[in-house]
């Protein structure tokens, strides 16, 4: 339970062998290897590093072409990621496929470049037959430029023009010919004597004339129709490349498996990137957590000629931290992780903080339907799909708050809201009260705040005793008590006197507050200010300790009320679904009707609610317990292991 | 005195209306510093992701600050019995002492 020991690891072992020890220890993946030995050189494997990591873009590129052209069929069961399994032999034969599907994924990236280029070129071609398009009609080429004795001009005008108002325009003699015309411009073919070219040209261009510019000796119709018979051509070949694609989907698989050999290869190297090595051996050093020494211990010395030495690290090293829990608490160890790591001094807050997590959860939640449907829903995920173990965490994260939604729909009288009296009222004529095991609470909301208050004292003092606890371990046993014993009797102290402004309470319980209040705060005083020397500093650092507990825990506290809000806004947006859902005149049409609000509104409320009772659950643990206790700072232990994408060994890893 | 006589019916009325400014605009708040949270955030993730939780709790913190508006909303509906079917019957004076004790401007 909580933070596993960790062990240094020192193997030193032939040359001959590293590749195959290294190899041993990904498929156990147990083992954090770290460089800390300057003085050996490593190994100069970065070239060949380089090369898996091209070749892995490579098959990854591929993979994504296949994915967009021909996407693959994902059965239902393995919707959420899983991995293929495959035998440790299998790998070794696939392994030798490796040049072929290279090649395939060579000639896949091939296809797809042709693909661009033809989509480049038909572009191209689109846009030459849209200028050419007004030019149709035009029975000449567009390069004309006369004959021996007249001039052709082949041009725009950037405005609407006649030939007649044209011809009147211009001095020369000339024979206007409109080809097309739109608002914003004029194609026009204009004729005119040889000699008169020169004049007739610079008057045109005054009056906005452009000139076509164009080389083809064809006419604007037969180049058209050329650029159209190019596109057929094209489009022809880009579904030759496509079809050349859609049949390496079948070898989909082998690419899969080739980027993860690549993917486990070059992990590998980075390994060997870090050993230490001297003309025979080599030098391996890491982290292994030291319930699994013995085991991978005793495989490497049968197989190999090793020296392990195994030794407890220094106090000064950045030890890596792997959790371990129950199968109670395991579940909300993603959470922990979200947060941060445990640090070297933390303790793992997974076990302090899983009981209240599907506690407080549950509370917010707070419907038995709801939490039917989540525990239902989890329970056939977890049974039916095959997942990978995080997945499996959260699913069994939620499954348990599941459960403890149902425990407190039940207490509160909530299913779906308050269908069941819905249904008796406007179906069967029947008044139900109350559905609730303890009581509803939009009939005493107050209540349910002061519980919820009592929820998140209880919830804080485990966090003063979680960090009481590590003070008295880190051997500062003084600490342990001064700082827990006087914020205990204060809070005990001030709750009933705080609560007596809500509710009424006996006159006995807020005597005993009185007292306990008292003696707190003169604990707080007497023995806060404790580091400083003066009398004063000890004073006044008394004192200043009481206005941070007062304020501090004022909110920490008040922020229980959340439950209260959570709760509430569940139940009551419920009961507005079922409302809305009888609203209807006549039995038939009533039941139909509620129906189908039922199923959308109440898919809609679980979906932000979940959304809601996640969000405030982890707020609740992050900012009001872990300020207790809890500092994080840790790093992950990220063990050499097989590290892929799409295909998992069978039995090898004995860390999953 | 004719005014707060004619007022007086309203006292439901503006009591209701102070609910709703208590849930809206602390409503409002929270997801105004959610955005801004979120802009700083995207920028400090994308350069350290190791950075994900410490952002994610200053993203919770506004994130979950709103609900207090709505947890102020539901202790008055109770107070005026709204919730629980039969509204108390307020004064217009009562009605305003609500609205002025939930609204953000008191």
């Amino acid at each position: 339970m909580a933070k596993l020991k960790m062990k240094k690891i020192e193997l030193i072992a032939l040359q001959t062998d590293s590749k195959k020890i290294i190899e041993l220890l990904q498929r156990r993946g147990v083992v954090e290897v770290c460089r800390d030995n300057d003085e050996l050189p490593g190994a100069n494997v970065a070239a060949v590093i380089n090369d898996f990591e091209r070749y892995q873009v490579t098959v990854e590129q591929a993979l994504d072409i296949l994915e967009q052209t021909v996407p693959e069929k994902v059965p239902l069961t393995e919707m959420f990621g899983c991995r293929k399994e495959l035998k440790t032999d299998e790998f070794g034969k696939k392994a030798t496929e490796l040049e072929k599907s290279l090649s395939t994924a060579g000639s896949i990236l091939r296809s797809k470049r042709a693909i661009a280029d033809y989509e480049t070129e038909i572009s191209r071609l689109n846009v030459r037959c849209d200028t050419l398009r007004p030019w149709e009609a035009f029975d000449l080429p567009l390069n004309f430029k006369g004959t021996s004795s007249s001039s052709a001009f082949i041009g725009s005008f950037p405005t609407e023009i006649t030939a007649e108002s044209l011809e009147s325009k211009l001095s020369g003699n000339i024979s206007a010919e409109v080809i097309s015309s739109t608002k914003g411009q004029t194609n026009m073919f204009i004729l005119c004597m040889a000699e008169n070219a020169a004049d007739i040209g610079s008057e045109l261009r005054k009056i906005g004339f452009v000139q076509f510019s164009e080389t083809d000796k064809r006419t604007p119709k037969e180049i058209i129709s050329s650029c159209i018979e190019e596109k057929k051509r094209l489009e022809a070949e880009i579904e030759k490349e496509k079809t050349s694609i859609i049949s390496c989907a079948d070898k989909r698989m082998k690419l899969k498996f080739t980027a993860d050999y690549l993917q486990m290869r070059k992990d590998k190297y980075e390994v060997l990137d870090s050993l230490g090595f001297t003309d025979n051996t080599f030098v391996l050093t890491g982290y292994i957590p030291e319930k699994y020494v013995s085991s991978i211990r005793n495989e490497i010395e049968k197989k190999f000629t090793v020296s392990i030495s195994i030794t407890d690290p220094a106090e000064d090293e950045d030890v890596p931290v792997l959790l371990e829990n129950g199968s109670f608490s395991a579940p909300v160890e993603g959470i922990t992780k979200m947060y941060a790591m445990p640090g070297k001094k933390d303790v793992d807050p997974t076990p302090v903080m899983s009981f209240f997590y599907y506690l407080l959860f549950g509370m917010m939640l707070s419907d038995a339907g709801y939490g039917l449907l989540m525990v239902i829903g989890t329970t056939i995920a977890l049974k039916k799909f095959k997942l990978e173990s995080t997945m499996q965490k959260t699913l069994r994260m939620f499954r348990n708050c599941g459960i403890s939604t149902v425990f407190w729909g039940a207490m509160f009288g909530s299913w779906f809201g308050d269908i069941i009296q819905v249904v008796a009222r406007e179906f069967f004529k029947k008044e139900i009260v109350s559905t609730a095991l303890w009581f509803q609470p939009l009939d005493d909301p107050i209540k349910l705040l002061l519980f919820s208050f009592g929820i998140g004292i209880l919830h804080l003092f485990l966090g003063v005793a979680v960090s009481g606890k590590m003070a008295w371990d880190e051997g500062r046993k003084l600490d342990a008590f001064l700082d827990t014993i006087p914020i205990y009797l204060l809070i005990t102290g001030v709750a009933p006197l705080a609560a007596s402004i809500l509710t009424s309470v006996p006159a006995v319980l807020k005597n005993i507050g009185t007292y306990l209040l008292i003696a707190g705060l003169a604990l707080l005083i007497l023995t806060q200010g404790r580091s400083s020397k003066s009398i004063f500093g000890k004073f006044f650092g008394g004192l200043y300790a009481v206005y941070n507990v007062a304020t501090g825990w004022l909110g920490d506290i008040l922020s229980y009320s959340r439950l209260l809000a959570l709760g509430l806004a569940t139940g009551c947006i419920a009961s507005v679904i079922n409302l809305i859902g009888v609203m209807p005149q006549g039995t038939a049409v009533k039941a139909i009707v509620l129906t189908a609000v039922f199923i959308v509104g109440h898919t809609a409320n679980l979906a932000i609610n979940l959304l809601g009772a996640y969000v405030h659950t982890d707020r609740l643990q992050f900012v009001e317990l872990f300020s207790k206790f809890y500092t994080g700072g840790g790093r992950e232990f990220s063990p050499l292991a097989v590290n892929t994408k799409y295909i998992k060994f069978k039995e090898e890893n004995i860390n999953e | 005195m004719n005014n707060l006589l004619a007022v007086n019916g309203l006292g439901i009325t503006f009591a209701i209306v102070g609910a709703v400014c208590a849930a809206l605009f602390a409503g409002i708040g929270s997801a105004k510093a959610v955005g801004f949270v979120g802009e700083a955030a995207a920028g400090v993730v994308s350069v350290d992701p190791s950075k994900f939780s410490k952002v994610l709790i200053l993203q919770l913190l506004p994130g979950t600050q709103g609900l207090y508006g709505l947890l102020t909303a539901i202790l008055l509906l109770s107070r005026i019995e709204v919730i629980g079917g039969s509204p108390a019957e307020l004064t217009g004076i009562q009605g305003l002492m609500f609205l002025l004790q939930l609204s953000p401007w008191q």
